[in-house]
């Protein structure tokens, strides 16, 4: 299903965030007596001349693959014959692989679906789809129709894993490189009687002989027997264009790995862990492109002579990766997600976790990430307001002993050159010069959970992607009283040094209870961004899960958080800015909305900026608490 | 000069309300921000004092005395805290005391049992009370409300007439009934507290609300007072009257609130956000019919919830040729003279081989859910619909087959094409549609309109006498009302009602042989990859206890005929009580003490549960077949 998104929708998926935030966002900008002065709930329309204009946004919206509606094409699986079933849910990763042969073609995309099931079609466990795509009018795409080798005919594939490497489970994060696309399988299985779950997971659960289905074997590995469950849990490598699976990347470890990045250099693979603790891992290929014999390593940042652990290319230890990783001394991080290559950096998202402790890790050797122990004294001296008295090492011991509930999580940074790892840009309700004595409400800018990540290079200027999945809603990852979790994708321009939470740019938000996740970039045009899991009562398509399309990226500085159209009133200023569909005030303070005939539509406290995607075209007011309006037109 | 009137009049008005908000220098709201820090103080400095005792091997009885001073001060911060942050009180502060596993992670985590309602459990059972267990969970409480400390909440006007609503919902249905307090028992001089914090707040607001209406002003208050009055002079649990409690004072006031905010000028939630929750503060009574909003259930668009759909959705219900066979329709199972069950203990399977695999449960008010099935398998009622088309025991078809078949009536084409009118020809008839279709008609089977509502909203003043005692028996000393929770009486969780529960009853197989078996039905953890854990074998949803007189025999597995032997079940405490071997049974193990006029008393009140007004009608004829006329002497509602 292509449609391009009705402005309905556009508020749904791109703003929904803020719309909840109308009355509680906003930095507090006085200290008391703010406001609670009532806006009448009728006013004069016409006390204005002055009029702020609100354009059309620069960006276009466009839904390209529901997941549970759109129907992909399915290879014999199970005795069943090669047809068609509705695509698999829960949309992860996003890979793009760039295959231009004619004019206006894009490439093929492929979707990872975290969602674990039995399917007699598609194959239990999670899964991937794969399409082309291509661009027509103006910015708008299209999913081509396509018959691959194998004889499929249709827009949308499944990749076949079942027939080749054997079911995978959880299909979440990935890595790209070169063409090529490996999927990672996060979730860590323990149990057969766990993958089967009642008959509604795995239900093959005999053991797994690598080598003996085609292509998936493995150099050095080919006749070992694995548990069903012990098959789960590698990065796999796809083949996009022929929805098929490849082989199980044995020799980078079975763990939870959520998200790799391959150098430059098309020999380096860090690998990163979605686990408390979680570890980061190094392989390093003896020729460059040829990942099937190297050198696995898992990172040890307070390592003697080196930081890197070495681990032997056995099966048996491969297998249980993490333990022997932890037991040998490795740093231990809370739940790495995706990472992305930058200007020689590696920046990955450490999504945090509410029910945190490393008991387990502590028991067998682990030590504690310097991401944490920065996480730890900052949120210090936001709640003590003073810096952290003690060492490094006192911090360190805090979070080894789980006095640190790490509910935001953060994004960090690791240097190859140099093996250092910091906390590069720390989550949380706070500015970065919050403490206890000056916390702010609900901010404007506020980053939860962080999980997706990838660059965007945009007329020579590159930004952050950065995605929440927030792990619930508490101390302020959602405004007051909300219990349903709204998750945003940020901007962040890379060229400001020491960026802050402030910084950051909104460029879409998800559908309640949804992940957003997989952005990544097309082309000078165009993103593409899932939406996973929203809530099955969401008002449709947005129940279910979706890859929906940005395009327009390449306006004249659409990215630029203001536009310059200051219009004045004498106690506030506002400033449209079409692409984030926000009008933006000089100050945080006290507004209400008032329709053309002057009735009260909307009030909205201590907010700095008002969002106006969800409004209809026409004209508006917008009132202060000291009674100044300006009109505002939408449209 | 209208311009200058109007100008005047509004300036008036706001002059008028800004004194009216500002009784000194400061505004309400920040009053009561002001003072809600204090209480989270409070709080905290009694979890410290409780630390303290036990460390230093206070005797028990010095304990549970500063156990119940953190209860008092909980229960001040409780309408605000609970309003502002509902995630940080059930994940660390006051959720129910059960092991859980850790939502939104890798992986499957079990979390222990945290916060006040687990302390309650260790304080005050019988032998339970060992400090070294106690203190980890003493001092976890302390780190969260520590955290608390540094996060900032806004109070505006608008967010404590709405609490303070909300809260009216939870002390009646949480509070009263004793569902937070599991051993302790403490949850009337706690409801008492709750109320007095909130006459508190809202005494800030009197002259505001007296210049709208004096009379009514003083009736709120008055209310308020006598209901704590009452509160204060029954110290007794089991003869508290709840009836009189909701009628007399918790509605009254929840309905004068909504009143004065509707014509105070401060804003309403509806004003500040675009997505509101499942719960209606524009309605005007916690029994009311608009209490909760149906459409924040399902994923069908309002603008395409129609009459014509549903009456499409209704159509499709009962039309058997969404059966491989067609012989079988939804209402095969839910027929609705019998409250949309079918009277078996399990149903009919496809083809008369055998039956399915539980019993059939109602769907009247079945929309208010967060998931569906009894072992809560599916996330909404459009998931329920496909495990339905793909059971081979059930429609044995798949959706494009059901598409194949339904797009050969042009009757049918056209019924979706009414329905549908953005949609071409081609694909009116879809996946999507032919569920949004039966979703619009399932969740359109909605009723609130039994006596016992009728009573309670004061549309009719006779209640027979058994019917309020079995009401208060059921709210308080048999403790149904602390899963099946009002006034859905179902385990969907006030005052939210974003969550569906369910529980381990330890259901017989078969109640009616000398040799018990445990039900070897695992429930949850037979059904869903990420809820294969010992605590979920044997659960099961709870359903809502309306229109039970009509859904016999009962239990996911229909082993009880009668409700005298499904009360009997509980007097002795379930599956435990019985003498079957339940490892986590949910349900206390101890026996009610129920008589046997209590448990007529609340069947009475069960019974005066019923309402299925409007809902039974079968539609007359199904839309026709032009090439297959065989198909067109299919019966309504299907053959079995």
């Amino acid at each position: 299903m292509v449609t391009l998104l009705s402005d309905f929708c556009v508020k749904l998926l791109k703003e929904m965030k803020k719309l909840l935030l109308l009355s509680t966002i906003g930095v507090c900008a006085f200290a008391q007596a703010n406001a609670q002065i009532p806006f009448p709930v009728n006013i004069a329309p016409d006390w204005t001349t002055q009029t702020v204009l609100m354009p059309k946004s620069p960006l276009m919206y466009q839904n390209i693959f529901i997941g549970g509606l759109d129907t992909v094409q399915s290879t014999a699986t199970y005795g069943n014959p090669a047809g068609s079933a509705p695509a698999k849910q829960w949309h992860d990763y996003i890979a793009f692989v760039k295959d231009s042969a004619a004019l206006g073609d894009l490439g093929w995309v492929v979707v990872n679906h975290e969602m674990t099931t039995k399917d007699n079609k598609l194959g239990d466990g999670g899964g991937m789809t794969t399409f082309r795509m291509k661009r027509t009018t103006g910015d708008k795409l299209e999913v081509v129709n396509q018959t691959l080798a194998d004889g499929r005919t249709g827009k949308f594939f499944n990749v076949d894993f079942a027939n080749t490497v054997g079911e995978t489970g959880m299909n979440c994060g990935g890595i790209s490189k070169a063409g090529r696309v490996w999927t990672a399988e996060e979730w860590m299985q323990s149990s057969n009687s766990g993958i089967y779950a009642g008959g509604a997971g795995y239900r093959d659960t005999t053991d797994f002989v690598i080598g003996t289905t085609t292509p998936a074997g493995f150099p050095g590995f080919n006749g070992k027997t694995l548990k069903r469950y012990q098959n789960l849990n590698w990065m796999v490598e796809i083949d996009p264009k022929n929805a098929k699976g490849i082989r199980k990347q044995y020799n980078w470890g079975r763990a939870g790995w959520e998200g790799g990045v391959i150098m430059d250099d098309n020999k380096t693979v860090y690998l990163f862990e979605d686990g408390s603790p979680g570890i980061l891992g190094k392989f390093v290929a003896t020729t460059a492109g040829d990942f099937t014999a190297g050198q696995m390593y898992v990172y040890k940042h307070d390592g003697a002579s080196t930081k890197w652990i070495s681990i032997e290319n056995n099966l048996d230890t491969l297998v249980n990766l993490n333990t022997v990783a932890i037991r040998r001394g490795a740093t231990m991080f809370n739940r790495l997600e995706w990472g992305a290559l930058h200007a020689g950096k590696i920046y990955i998202c450490e999504t945090g976790r509410d029910n945190f402790t490393y008991n387990s890790g502590n028991a067998l050797n682990g030590s504690i990430s310097p991401s944490l122990t920065d996480g730890y004294k900052i949120r210090y001296k936001i709640v003590n307001g003073v810096d952290f008295p003690g060492t490094t090492a006192d911090a360190a011991d805090s979070v080894r002993k789980g006095r640190f509930f790490d509910y935001y999580g953060r994004v960090i940074e690791f240097d190859p050159a140099t093996d250092a790892v910091r906390s590069f840009l720390e989550g949380g309700p706070y500015t970065s010069t919050s403490t206890s004595k000056d916390l702010p409400y609900y901010p404007s800018k506020h980053l939860s959970n962080p999980d997706g990540i990838d660059f965007l290079t945009i007329k020579g200027k590159t930004y952050m992607m950065v995605e929440e999945d927030l792990n619930g809603t508490s101390y302020n990852r959602m405004p007051n009283g909300l219990t349903q979790t709204v998750c945003e994708l940020y901007l962040l321009d890379m060229s400001i040094v020491n960026p802050t939470i402030n910084d950051l740019q909104r460029l879409s938000a998800c559908a309640p209870g949804g992940e957003i996740t997989g952005a990544v970039q097309v082309d000078q045009k165009t993103i593409l961004v899932n939406c996973q899991h929203p809530n099955t009562s969401n008002v449709a398509p947005y129940n279910n899960s979706l890859t929906y399309a940005i395009s327009g990226l390449d306006g004249s500085d659409k990215l630029s958080i203001f536009e310059n159209q200051e219009v004045k009133a004498s106690t506030f200023s506002v400033y449209p800015n079409p692409t984030a569909r926000e009008l933006h005030l000089s100050k945080s303070m006290d507004v209400a909305i008032y329709s053309m005939t002057g009735a009260r539509l909307k009030v909205l406290r201590n907010t700095q900026t008002v969002d106006v995607s969800d409004m209809a075209a026409g004209t508006y007011f917008i009132r202060s608490a000291e009674g100044e309006t300006l009109k505002f037109v939408v449209q | 000069m209208k311009k200058i009137t109007v100008l005047v009049t509004v300036v008036l008005l706001s002059v008028l309300a800004i004194s009216a908000f500002a009784p000194a220098d400061k505004q309400n709201a920040t009053l009561v921000e002001e003072r809600q820090t204090e209480r989270l103080n409070q709080f905290l400095v009694n979890v410290q004092l409780l630390e303290n005792l036990v460390t230093a091997k206070a005797p028990l009885g010095k304990v549970k005395e500063q156990y119940f001073a953190v209860r008092i001060a909980f229960k001040q911060w409780e309408y605000l805290g609970e309003y502002s942050d509902p995630a940080v009180v059930k994940d660390k502060i006051n959720g129910a005391p059960l092991r859980k596993i850790e939502r939104n992670t890798f992986g499957m985590n079990i979390v222990e049992p945290k916060g006040l309602q687990a302390l309650d459990e260790m304080i005050f059972t019988e032998g339970a009370y060992v400090e070294a267990e106690i203190l980890p969970v003493i001092s976890e409480l302390q780190d969260a409300l520590t955290d608390l400390k540094s996060t900032r909440y806004p109070v505006y006007d608008r967010v404590v007439i709405e609490a303070a609503r909300t809260e009216l919902i939870r002390l009646f249905t949480l509070g009263i009934t004793g569902f937070d307090v599991p051993v302790s028992g403490h949850s009337i001089k706690d409801a008492e507290v709750v109320m007095r914090t909130i006459e508190s707040d809202l005494k800030l607001y009197q002259e505001t609300f007296a210049k709208i209406d004096k009379a009514k002003a003083e009736d709120l208050f008055a209310e308020l007072s006598s209901g704590i009055r009452y509160l204060k002079e029954q110290q007794n649990f089991d003869s508290l009257d709840r009836l009189k409690m909701l009628t007399e004072y918790l509605n009254p006031v929840f309905q004068k609130l909504h009143y004065f905010h509707k014509l105070s000028g401060i804003e309403m939630i509806q004003e500040v956000s675009n997505f509101l929750p499942p719960l209606n503060l524009n309605a005007d009574n916690i029994f009311a019919a608009n209490l909760l909003d149906e459409s924040k259930y399902i994923g069908l668009p309002d603008k395409l919830n129609t009459p014509q759909l549903i009456s499409l959705g209704k159509t499709l219900f009962y039309d058997p040729i969404l059966s491989s066979n067609n012989e079988r329709s939804c209402a095969s199972c839910h027929n609705p003279s019998k409250g949309f069950t079918d009277g078996i203990p399990k149903s009919l399977a496809m083809g008369f081989k055998g039956t399915v695999s539980r019993n059939s449960p109602t769907l009247i008010n079945c929309v208010y859910s967060e998931r569906f099935f009894h072992d809560l398998r599916a996330e909404a009622l459009e998931d329920q619909i496909e495990h339905v088309v793909l059971n081979e025991k059930e429609f044995n078809t798949t959706i494009f087959k059901i598409l194949d078949k339904l797009k050969q009536s042009s009757e049918y084409q056209l019924l979706f094409q009414q329905c549908f009118k953005n949609s071409n020809n081609e694909n009116a008839i879809s996946n999507q549609n032919v569920s949004f279709a039966i979703s619009a008609f399932v969740s359109s089977l909605r009723a609130f309109n039994s006596p016992f509502d009728r009573y309670v909203r004061g549309e009719s003043k006779a209640l027979n006498a058994d019917v309020k005692r079995g009401f208060n028996l059921f709210m308080g000393k048999a403790a149904c009302g602390t899963c099946h929770y009002a006034p859905l009486f179902s385990g969907t969780v006030p005052p939210r009602f974003e969550e569906s529960e369910s529980e381990v009853l330890g259901v017989p197989e078969n109640p009616y042989v000398a040799k018990l078996l445990l039900d070897a039905d695992m429930g949850r953890a037979g059904a869903r990859l990420k809820e294969q854990v010992g605590f979920f074998e044997h659960s099961f949803k709870t359903p809502s206890v309306r229109n039970i007189a009509l859904t016999a025999p009962y239990m996911h597995n229909g082993a009880y005929k009668k409700l005298e032997d499904v009360m009997d079940f509980y007097n002795h405490g379930g599956g435990i009580g019985i003498g079957l071997d339940v490892a986590t049974q949910t349900l206390p193990a101890d026996s009610l003490h129920l008589t046997k006029s209590e448990i007529k008393d609340i069947i009475s009140f069960m019974q005066a549960l019923t309402d299925t007004a409007g809902l039974t009608s079968k539609p007359a004829v199904l839309p026709k077949f032009d090439k297959h006329t065989e198909w067109n002497n299919r019966k309504v509602g299907g053959l079995y």
